[in-house]
């Protein structure tokens, strides 16, 4: 498969260099630091999903177009587009890189802000398979748009931009699932399960169907 | 079949035609100079024939098939170097040509590696990261890497910018032994033209306004472009 070659050779660079990783992770663990001297103990349990998943927002919009822009700028891409590799390949193994850095941040982060924030996960198992469904999702939206906007001069600019209103449904239906699971009551879960498992089919749909436009000049 | 079939191609960006209404025929084998004066076109020409860029209208036939449409058997034909050498800084040399050789099924990957890594001087240094390199060892490499395939058709946008004079009659010299494939280069160096290829087009402003074989080059180029070769 083509698209693990792509995979593999930007996770190669990317631990050599750890830039994107390094900017990742400690992005996420200041920022949680920062929540929790700021945030009230008595409702901090409330809110910990939701600023964990903004954590994780800003952390990948700040990572997951590099894996692109990066190709974009040092003009490797044209490497790649006269190569014999689909179009639909490529986009995948950047989907495939930007689910293993979102895998070690969230490794990293996801014990740290637990600690920093003292909560108590009552379905610890259901709340981390919960965020990484969840940011596996965020990742094929943000990199089947930073696949569009990849033709445009302010690309770097444009995409927090058109970004969030794409991921909105993403985001609430994570957080519905995050509080169930810290609060043990997961009988109603299947439904945010289920919702962010068809956004994330149609965006990686959209991603592959729209690449061959991406790349050709 | 024609190596290379151009019919009536415009290539335009908003309003302005970069390539305005060419027709060109390249046969197999042949080996052509593309010359003509900065922002001529010779780069918007090479790339709709590497399938980079669609053409606005006409067609670009390569090897039969229509460049732009995505053809994995097509690519695995054509070998591209463009003025950007198109390799990853982080990686060793061996590691790029792994990397493209496997994208392009390239099969005794390691032996071929070596053998095109001794022909480019580069095997010493094959485990040392691209970024180590200097510009002419990074053309090299960036050589080896677009002919590791084996490819039929040889497109090099300007392959010796930025190499010294060394750099650029070893450079010369090995693309003297290529063989038969047929080869397109762009090139600002008349002397290069003059030792690689049999045929030469000359562009200026998109379009073609002289076509002459390579004997004849240096007297054409300085009557249409005015001005005598570096
Ligand atoms: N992506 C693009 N968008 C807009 N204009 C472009 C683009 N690419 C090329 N052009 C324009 O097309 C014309 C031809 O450019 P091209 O790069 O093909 O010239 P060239 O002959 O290769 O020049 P040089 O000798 O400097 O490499 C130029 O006027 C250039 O500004
Ligand atoms: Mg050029």
């Amino acid at each position: 498969m083509k698209a693990l070659e792509i995979a593999r050779k930007d996770i190669t660079v990317e631990f050599r260099t750890k830039a994107t990783l390094n900017l990742m992770v400690l992005f996420s663990l200041v920022t949680s630091m920062m929540f929790s001297v700021s945030v009230p103990a008595n409702i901090a349990g409330d809110i910990a999903p939701a600023l964990l998943w903004l954590i994780f927002i800003f952390v990948g919009m700040l990572g997951y177009a590099r894996a692109f822009i990066r190709e974009v700028e040092l003009e490797t891409l044209d490497g790649l587009k006269t190569a014999p590799v689909n179009p639909a390949s490529i986009v995948f193994g950047k989907i495939l890189y930007n689910i293993t850095l979102m895998l070690v941040t969230e490794a990293v982060v996801l014990p740290v802000f637990i600690g920093v924030f003292d909560i108590s996960i009552a379905k610890p198992g259901i709340f981390a398979g919960v965020l990484t469904l969840g940011n596996i999702a965020f990742v094929i939206a943000t990199s089947s748009l930073a696949t569009l906007v990849i033709k445009s001069r302010t690309r770097e600019l444009l995409l927090p931009v058109i970004v969030f209103p794409v991921i909105f449904p993403i985001i609430s239906s994570t957080i519905f699932g995050l509080n169930l699971a810290m609060n043990g009551d997961v009988s109603e879960i299947a439904q945010s399960l289920a919702i962010i498992t068809s956004f994330s089919i149609v965006a990686l749909v959209i991603a592959l169907l729209t690449s061959e436009y991406a790349f050709t000049e | 079949m024609k190596a290379v079939l151009l019919r009536e191609v415009t290539k335009k960006y908003g309003h302005f035609a970069a390539i305005d209404n060419i027709s060109l025929e390249v046969e197999l084998g042949e080996k052509l100079a593309i010359l003509g004066p900065n922002g001529a076109g010779k780069t918007t020409l090479v790339k709709l024939i590497s399938g980079q860029t669609k053409p606005s209208s006409g067609e670009v036939l390569v090897l039969g098939s229509t460049a732009w449409k995505f053809n994995p058997e097509l690519r695995k034909k054509i070998g591209y170097v463009s003025h950007n050498p198109m390799l990853y800084d982080e990686l060793s040399a061996c590691e790029n040509l792994e990397f493209y050789g496997r994208l392009y099924d390239v099969q005794n990957l390691e032996e071929k590696i070596a053998k095109i890594l001794r022909q480019m001087r580069l095997y010493e240094r094959r485990h040392a990261r691209v970024k180590t390199f200097s510009r002419g060892m990074k053309q090299r490499l960036s050589i080896a890497r677009a002919l590791l395939h084996d490819p039929e058709l040889i497109i090099l946008d300007e392959p010796t910018s930025g190499l010294d004079i060394e750099g650029r009659r070893e450079l010369v010299e090995h693309l003297m032994r290529i063989g038969n494939k047929t080869l397109l280069l762009t090139t600002h160096d008349l002397r290069e033209a003059i030792n690689l290829c049999d045929r030469a087009v000359i562009l200026i402003d998109g379009r073609i306004v002289e076509e002459c074989s390579i004997s004849e080059v240096e007297e054409r180029y300085m009557k249409v472009v005015g001005i005598e070769s570096p």
